[in-house]
């Protein structure tokens, strides 16, 4: 390369640089809602859908998802508010996914 | 960004970010990875935030078909078997503290009686080798101790301190890139509807690490799972109903990915050389983004002119044949209304759809004269909203419907009709607008000809109140009348709002040359005898003023009008009138009048009043035509 920013391996392999597409973790939180609670989190870009990708996982494997019932109610640069469903608790984490 | 280090990227598809420290980013590495593995023995247990990524299912000697599997069940009548050696769907399986994983495929099969009873068979004991790559973030490879060790190279710490990328995390020669993504759906997809998600790029890796969830076992057990080829995958996510004897699919509550390995720095994205490393998807890199574009197919509906209904139709193409999709319309502003559009969403699983809005005219304007903003949205799914809220947007238009209906009157006129006095300078009208949906805002109005287009008065009307506009110029000239049109800006033209209205200005009063017509006298008629009989009298005036207008009222009664009112046209004119002529017998007084200018009532016209006397029968009948004879002398009826 002829400018720009390499990280090599110890194999000499360029692992990260300014040419490899990255994907980085923008929002890692986890919650515990009351029924129709909400919850603002912090993500830069959020409200970019080509950017930020955002899912739910339980806090342990468990057979049912302890996040059941919850949603995105709304975007913005800074980040999105989570909202646990009018007649369930909900817990978890989010993550969201900065892929670009 | 504010302070701190920014790295931007860039290869043959655009632009993006590699790091920000001022974003609280934090990296993700490949931190294991193998290729035809049934069981992988992790270094530190699979946590929560983990994705593990598999393509290529294999059996243990690198086929795609696998031992042959059959179901046989007997339900008394019949007895049915059914054999496969091809899983619907694959999952992991977590044990030794979740440090190892092992493939499977599984499969199930409904079995259906001749009496209206069921059976349902579920199989899971292929053992499945798949290509797989784990990735952790970059905190966690610290915090499990498996970054290489060395105090030198790159670190970059997020503003709260904590690391957002460390060289030393790099423990392979692997990179990986998201290519494409299905967020969580989460809400209930209704018996076998599953999610098929459509990887970015062919040969692609999927994640799989939620299913290792799944368990057969207890009440209402519940199946997770991953189907997949080269380009697509598919969830099977749902609840097994014992006493249906079926399974009920529903929507999963992860996120899907897909992604592609790389050794180093993927070939043809750095053109200025470096040690470029390869791909390892067995794909061919055939790009199968999925896509999708809306037409306009008929827009005359956005404009809802009274008592229409119509609609409006879009078509969607898309670049999948097998995967869902649907349109749908969203408000952008304004008010709801009680009904204007209908059918504002549909789906569909293919690469056309179309969208026909019911737009209806319901008599009150609910949408207001700004124009109502709506899109519609194209989008990847069944689900109209998934939970996440961050599901594919493939297209989206933008349009604003109008409504015509105005709900304004017209107030204080008679008929739709001002009357002004001849010499008047200006007119007051007033208009009383109230229309659902506008709330207080305040439209645009103005006032046209209604033979014309060209404004002639702009003013602003709010909405529930009443206006008075005056009107200085533009009026109708005396005796005449003109008729006028109020209009509303609609957000895109004058809309005509409500019946024509009319201005009326009074004719002027005669002036006599300029002289007041109180002031110069005409010869009031002679007094007149008419036949007992008549009908009419006629009479003459004389010294009469051009110009002038006169009419003849009762002396006794002024509001009686004997002769209607009459243009003078010469100095001496003869008129008949029909009107309260007196009785056989007896005589009756008139008054001529004169209108004052800039009267609106009439006065006395100097010269005297007249009388008109009926005569009396003459005896034995017939008329004689002379005055009742008094003493009887000269009565020619005797």
């Amino acid at each position: 390369m002829s400018y720009g920013l390499e990280v090599y391996s110890e194999n000499d392999v360029i692992v990260w640089s300014s040419g490899i597409r990255t994907t980085n973790i923008g929002a890692f939180q986890s919650f515990s809602l009351s029924p129709n609670q909400e919850l603002f989190v912090s993500c830069a870009n959020a409200n970019d859908n080509s950017k930020i990708k955002i899912t739910f996982i339980s806090g342990a494997f468990t057979v049912f998802p302890t996040y059941l019932g919850i949603q995105i109610i709304s975007r913005t640069s800074s980040g999105f508010t989570l909202k646990a469903s009018t007649s369930l608790g909900s817990s978890g984490t989010v993550i969201a996914m900065r892929v670009s | 960004m504010a302070h701190g280090l920014q790295v931007n990227g860039s290869d043959s598809g655009g632009d993006f970010l590699v790091a920000d420290s001022n974003l609280s980013l934090v990296n993700l590495q490949v931190v294991a990875h193998g290729t035809q593995d049934h069981e992988i023995n992790l270094t530190s247990a699979l946590s929560p935030g983990d994705l593990l990524f598999v393509k290529n299912p294999r059996n243990s000697t690198g086929g795609t078909s696998f031992p042959q599997h059959t179901f046989i069940w007997n339900d008394g009548f019949e007895r049915q078997t059914y054999t496969s050696g091809i899983p619907q769907w694959f999952d992991c399986r977590l044990s030794n503290n979740d440090k190892k994983i092992n493939f499977h495929g599984n499969m199930y099969h409904r079995f259906e009686g001749s009496a209206l009873n069921a059976n349902l068979r579920l199989y899971r004991g292929w053992e499945v080798y798949f290509d797989w790559f784990l990735v952790r973030s970059v905190q966690k490879v610290f915090s499990d101790n498996l970054e290489n060790s060395g105090d030198y190279g790159l670190q970059i710490l997020t503003e709260g301190g904590q690391i957002a990328y460390d060289s030393r995390g790099a423990i392979n020669d692997k990179t990986f890139s998201i290519n494409g993504s299905i967020p969580p759906t989460g809400n209930w997809a209704g018996r076998d509807s599953r999610t098929t998600f459509t990887f970015g790029e062919a040969g692609s890796y999927c994640n799989i690490e939620w299913t290792s969830i799944s368990q057969f076992t207890g009440v209402e057990p519940r199946i997770l799972g991953l189907g997949v080829s080269s380009t697509q995958a598919q969830v099977y996510a749902g609840f097994i109903d014992n006493e249906m004897e079926n399974i009920q699919w529903i929507g999963v509550g992860a996120a899907l990915f897909s992604a592609k390995l790389f050794t180093g720095q993927p070939s043809g994205t750095d053109t200025t050389g470096g040690s470029s490393g390869s791909d390892d998807s067995e794909g061919d890199g055939t790009s199968t983004t999925l896509s999708g574009s809306m037409q306009l197919v008929d827009s005359s509906a956005f404009m809802i002119e009274g008592n229409t209904n119509d609609t409006i139709t879009y078509n969607a193409s898309t670049s999948s044949t097998t995967d869902p999709f649907y349109m749908k319309v969203y408000r952008n502003s304004g008010t709801v209304g009680s009904g204007e559009l209908q059918n504002t969403s549909t789906s569909w699983t293919g690469s056309t759809g179309t969208l026909t809005i019911g737009v209806d005219d319901d008599a009150d304007s609910e949408v207001g004269y700004q124009g109502e903003s709506f899109t519609i949205k194209l989008k990847q799914g069944l689900i109209a909203d998934d939970a996440s809220g961050n599901n594919f947007i493939l297209d989206e238009k933008t349009f604003i419907l109008y409504d015509d209906d105005g709900g304004t009157t017209l107030v204080g006129a008679s008929s739709q009709k001002y009357t002004i006095d001849h010499d008047a300078t200006s007119a007051t009208v007033q208009f009383s607008i109230s229309t659902l949906g506008l709330g207080n805002s305040t439209i645009n109005a103005r006032i046209r000809y209604a033979s014309g287009s060209v404004s002639i008065k702009t003013f602003t009307m709010t909405n529930s109140t009443t206006k008075s506009v005056v009107m200085t110029g533009n009026l109708p000239f005396e005796g005449f009348s003109s008729d006028y049109v109020m209009q509303v800006w609609n957000g895109v033209t004058w809309a005509d709002n409500g019946s024509p209205f009319t201005i009326e200005r009074e004719e002027a009063p005669s002036t006599g040359g300029g002289s007041n017509p109180t002031s110069n006298p005409i010869t009031t008629p002679a007094n007149q005898n008419i036949l007992s009989s008549a009908t009419s009298a006629t009479v003459t005036f004389s010294n009469l003023t051009s110009g002038e207008k006169l009419r003849v009222v009762r002396a006794d009664s002024p509001t009686n009008v004997a002769m209607p009112e009459f243009t003078i046209t010469a100095s001496q004119m003869n008129r008949s009138f029909l009107a309260f002529l007196p009785n056989q017998g007896s005589t009756r007084t008139y008054t001529p009048q004169v209108k004052l200018q800039g009267a609106t009532t009439w006065t006395s016209k100097p010269g005297g009043n007249f009388t008109v006397t009926r005569n009396e029968p003459a005896p034995g009948g017939g008329n004689n035509g002379f005055p009742p004879a008094g003493d009887g002398a000269g009565n020619p009826d005797n």
